[in-house]
């Protein structure tokens, strides 16, 4: 009952919001995110205690014809992504704490929508509710770009709507292959793994493109990239923040707990090459970012470079790559989430985020400009920050699979370094300028937001083991099941 | 019998109200009439009543009655405006109840005859409903294109019942079933004739492609609210038609080998009405062109759900026309009160209709979502059931290629809820509709929500 309160929750403070005035929404979502934060904070004392406890599994049948049932679990894999989601929430939420927003109740209704739907989708054990959360998590996030956007909203949010559609409804086939091809009939995941590793390695391949193609478009992974960079700087800071922060991890998440053990063998034939794209993905985000003017676009370019090795991580397969992948999700929620907030004040009181047209903000503001470079050296993976413990792990086990794509995707923790310090030095040093004297000192509200940002930044770099410790051992399962899967393939070929 | 006699007493009833001026109480008589007639309906469910050998009332029957009794219900809500401004109101409500009873036969019928029957009572009313807009040229012409070509259909269905009984000497679905399990049953020339001409007329009734030309003119001269009823309750109507004879032929004896000679035409009918329909949805700019040509779409997912029939996936076809009617009957009841204020039937009408009314656009957008197949709407389940039985019988690139279709619907719907939402209205006054509509039409979003949430709760009651 514990983890259906966490799905819960945020839908009774939105039902909240629809009772009482507009000027209220914004304390009523707050406290929505901070209570749901509290429960998953204290389902995971739970879990910490008894991992087994009956309080962090939830299960009824749902559509008997169909043998779906209503099942939602905390474990081990999931618990950080979980925690992800309502940490990071509660800050999204207070990040539009004191901004003007023309119509609040719809804006943070959506918001806590999305919330509960992206909880739906890391908790769901069951593969046909994974897919209608998967999709309920796209109508918010829609309406959140189309009606709050920019200019030119209509066109972008339709394109981003039209791709991930496309996507989801070849991962819709795939399941319903795997359903027929389930003696069982049913959507546990249990009986997918088995399903899916009993399959003929050609028809694996063909479920591996079909689920790859869903969650390489969420991620986004290079080809299939082109509605990201457009949605990240058209959407609201909010939409940007959900997008990048969470919503992305849905699709990295996906591949671990979905894709992979589903299709063991497909994932022995297409591993190669998708670690390729995953890893040209990391080069070209970087060098995308590399020469952009705008910060906001700049960000979304290098999310694109980070997202990149995390799938490039997860595609190796190893102990080493997934538990970077993991802890990189969190990481790069938390970093992004920081730094669209910094582009967002700046963006805010300069009516611009051209980096030409700014330059030494922190003459003005010396705080900012702290926070600032805080964010950045967490971008650039440097030791004590949290990013630097995902990178490593992944880039180990990268090297482990392939030592010259390691190389390679070794590039990005360089090029990130030089575009983030170009795009640090040209806003906030440097002469003054008319426009950036009025920059002012930054508010109360931006100053906890940041600080606490700041605070987890250092806190999950220099104490990595809390998290690390509680994945290992679901997630050694899951390697051991694929390798195992693997191998009586490759024997019985004999 | 009783929901038989019940329907046409209503019919009467209303014609007889016009006379002792008792109009006032024909619209609560009437809603009420069709309450208790779903309640019959729910309370015969396993009676199996037959009645004089012509009628079976199985479950299946009963569940197409109830579903369009509720729909007529809704769609009765929906046209209250229809009947208020009209002159000849007993003469329109007695009309729509006759055109219920030739439901009723469609779902119920076990004698070829009561198909026949059942068909023209459904389309007679609807012929002259469709030109009931007596000074408008387009509903005029409209109503004489349906009648005209409806009459060719007829004329098909006609021949076509005759033909089977030239090759079987019944009118008796099981007679006929028997037969076909004969060994010279399958290759009988005039059986495989007469069930070609009738599955002509009833696609002509569905507006299934190449049948179809009549739809997008008909839909857009008749009448906005008959429009609504002409896309879901007519649909039914044919569906039924359809599913009683395809599945009265087959499910007696599980003589599949008879059915897989028509598979192959079902299917190449119904592949061709999803991709012309969804196709020429994509470029109209008028919605209730538009939503003529998706709901031309929808009877091809409709006729591919029949054509991938299976005795244990036969509620695929009523859930899809359960969760299809109900998205379509909203999205026409926003259409039918913006098009009212604005007096414009194009998209640009709708534009910002989400700061004008939230409520409307809220609506439309559950109608459109759900028609989309987006999930948690009953339109989704509606689309899965019928991939989960092409994919069944191993037709992978089938669907693949609906999949990719079904994208396009996508792209149509939400070129309305794009205006809806992120466009500037033309007008900035609101849009207010009274309290009880608002109400209901919240009640039947939430509706199609649950079904679309707990599918099997509704399915258990009939199959």
């Amino acid at each position: 009952m514990l983890v259906l309160s966490i799905l819960i929750i945020p839908l009774v403070f939105v039902l909240l919001i629809a009772l009482m005035s507009s000027s209220q929404s914004k304390r009523i979502a707050l406290l929505g995110t901070l209570t749901t934060l509290g429960v998953s904070m204290y389902a995971f004392s739970q879990f910490l205690t008894d991992a087994n406890s009956i309080n962090l599994i939830y299960k009824t049948t749902w559509i008997e014809r169909l043998g779906a049932n209503f099942h939602i679990q905390l474990d081990g894999i999931n618990l950080i992504l979980v925690l992800l989601t309502t940490l990071l929430s509660t800050f999204i939420v207070y990040s539009a704490y004191e901004r003007e927003i023309k119509s609040p109740k719809t804006y943070f209704s959506l918001m806590l929508m999305m919330q509960s739907a992206l909880l739906g989708v890391f908790l769901a054990k069951d593969a046909l509710l994974f897919y209608i959360f998967w999709e309920l998590t796209l109508i918010p996030i829609y309406l959140i770009c189309l009606v709050f956007g920019g200019e030119g909203r209509q066109r972008i949010t339709f394109k981003f709507f039209v791709f991930t559609m496309f996507g989801s409804l070849f991962m819709l086939l795939a399941i319903l292959f795997l359903w027929l091809h389930n003696p069982a009939h049913t959507f546990a995941i249990a009986d997918f793994y088995k399903a899916g590793a009993a399959l003929p390695a050609s028809q694996q391949v063909y479920v591996f493109i079909a689920f790859y193609l869903a969650f390489a478009i969420k991620i986004p992974i290079f080809p299939l990239h082109t509605w990201q960079p457009d949605t990240y700087v058209n959407a609201p800071t909010q939409g940007t923040m959900l997008l990048s922060g969470i919503m992305l991890k849905m699709g990295t998440y996906a591949l671990i707990v979905w894709l992979i053990p589903t299709v063991p063998l497909g994932w022995k034939l297409a591993s190669k090459y998708v670690i390729i794209i995953s890893i040209i993905s990391v080069v070209y985000g970087s060098l995308m970012a590399l020469i952009q003017q705008n910060f906001k676009r700049l960000l979304a370019y290098s999310s694109l470079g980070h997202v990149g090795l995390i799938a490039a991580g997860i595609f190796s397969f190893n102990l080493q790559g997934v538990q970077g992948a993991l802890y990189q999700m969190l990481s790069h929620g938390i970093n992004v989430v920081a730094l669209f907030f910094i582009c967002d004040i700046i963006q805010q009181r300069m009516k611009t985020d051209n980096m030409q047209a700014l330059g030494g903000i922190r003459n003005v503001s010396k705080l900012f400009g702290a926070f600032f470079i805080v964010a950045t050296f967490a971008s650039v993976a440097l030791p004590i920050t949290n990013s630097f413990v995902g990178e490593f792990l992944l880039l180990h086990g990268i090297f482990q699979y392939n030592s010259i794509l390691a190389a390679v995707g070794c590039t990005t923790v360089i090029l990130s370094a030089m575009y983030m310090l170009r795009a640090y030095q040209l806003m906030m040093h440097g002469e003054t300028n008319e426009l950036t004297a009025s920059f002012g000192k930054i508010t109360m509200h931006e100053k906890i937001m940041l600080g606490a940002l700041a605070i987890l930044i250092l806190f999950f770099g220099v104490y990595p083991n809390l998290l690390l410790h509680i994945s290992e051992e679901p997630l050694k399962q899951l390697i051991e099941q694929v390798r195992h899967a693997t191998l009586a393939v490759t024997y019985s070929k004999f | 019998m009783k929901e038989l006699l019940l329907l046409s007493g209503l019919g009467i009833l209303s014609l007889v109200a016009e006379i002792i001026n008792a109009r006032k109480l024909i619209y609560p008589l009437v809603i009420i009439g069709l309450f208790v007639n779903i309640g019959l309906c729910v309370g015969d469910l396993g009676t199996n009543e037959t009645v004089y050998g012509m009628l079976k009332l199985d479950n299946s029957a009963l569940a197409f009655t109830i579903l369009s009794s509720l729909i007529a219900l809704i769609w009765f809500i929906v046209a209250k405006n229809y009947f208020s401004d009209e002159t000849n109101i007993s003469d329109h409500f007695s009309l729509v109840l006759f055109s219920l009873v030739g439901v009723f036969l469609l779902a119920s019928y076990t004698h070829l005859s009561m198909l026949f029957l059942g068909v023209e009572i459904l389309s007679i009313p609807v012929y002259i409903l469709a030109g009931s807009d007596k000074r408008n040229v387009y509903s005029n012409e409209a109503a004489f294109k349906y009648f005209l070509l409806g009459a060719f259909a007829s004329g098909f269905l006609l021949l076509g019942i005759v033909f089977i009984y030239g090759g079987v000497g019944s009118f008796y679905i099981a007679q006929i079933a028997a037969t076909s399990m004969l060994p010279y049953g399958l290759s009988e020339p005039l059986l495989i004739a007469g069930f070609l001409l009738i599955l002509f007329a009833l696609a002509f009734k569905m507006s299934a492609v190449p049948f179809h030309f009549w739809a997008p003119d008909v839909y857009t001269g008749a009448p906005t609210s008959i429009t609504a009823y002409m896309s879901t309750l007519v649909k039914i109507g044919a569906v039924a038609g359809f599913y009683r004879l395809f599945v009265g032929v087959i499910a007696v004896y599980h003589n599949y080998n008879f059915f897989e000679s028509y598979t192959t035409i079902l299917l190449i009918i119904a592949l061709l009405t999803i991709i012309i329909g969804n196709v020429i949805a994509a470029t109209q700019t008028n919605i209730k062109r538009l939503l003529a040509y998706s709901s031309i779409g929808h009877a091809g997912f409709i006729l591919l759900g029949i054509s991938m029939i299976r005795p244990i996936v036969f509620y695929t076809v009523w859930y899809y026309l359960l969760a299809y009617c109900i998205a379509n009957i909203l999205a026409f009841w926003v259409l039918i009160i913006v098009e009212k204020q604005t007096q414009s039937e194009n998209i640009s009408a709708f534009n910002g209709l989400a700061k004008r009314n939230p409520i409307l656009a809220g609506t439309m957008s559950v109608g459109l979502l759900s028609m989309a197949g987006i999930p948690p709407l009953g339109g989704f389940f509606a689309k899965y059931f019928v991939l989960l039985d092409v994919i069944g019988r191993g037709y992978m690139l089938i669907a693949v290629v609906v999949i990719l279709i079904s994208l396009i619907g996508v792209y149509y719907y939400f070129k309305i809820i794009i205006a809806m939402f992120a466009k500037e209205p033309a007008e900035s006054s609101t849009l207010s509709v009274g309290s009880f509509t608002k109400l209901i039409m919240i009640l039947v979003s939430v509706f199609l929500l649950i079904i679309g949430l707990m599918p099997d709760y509704f399915l258990n009651y009939f199959f």
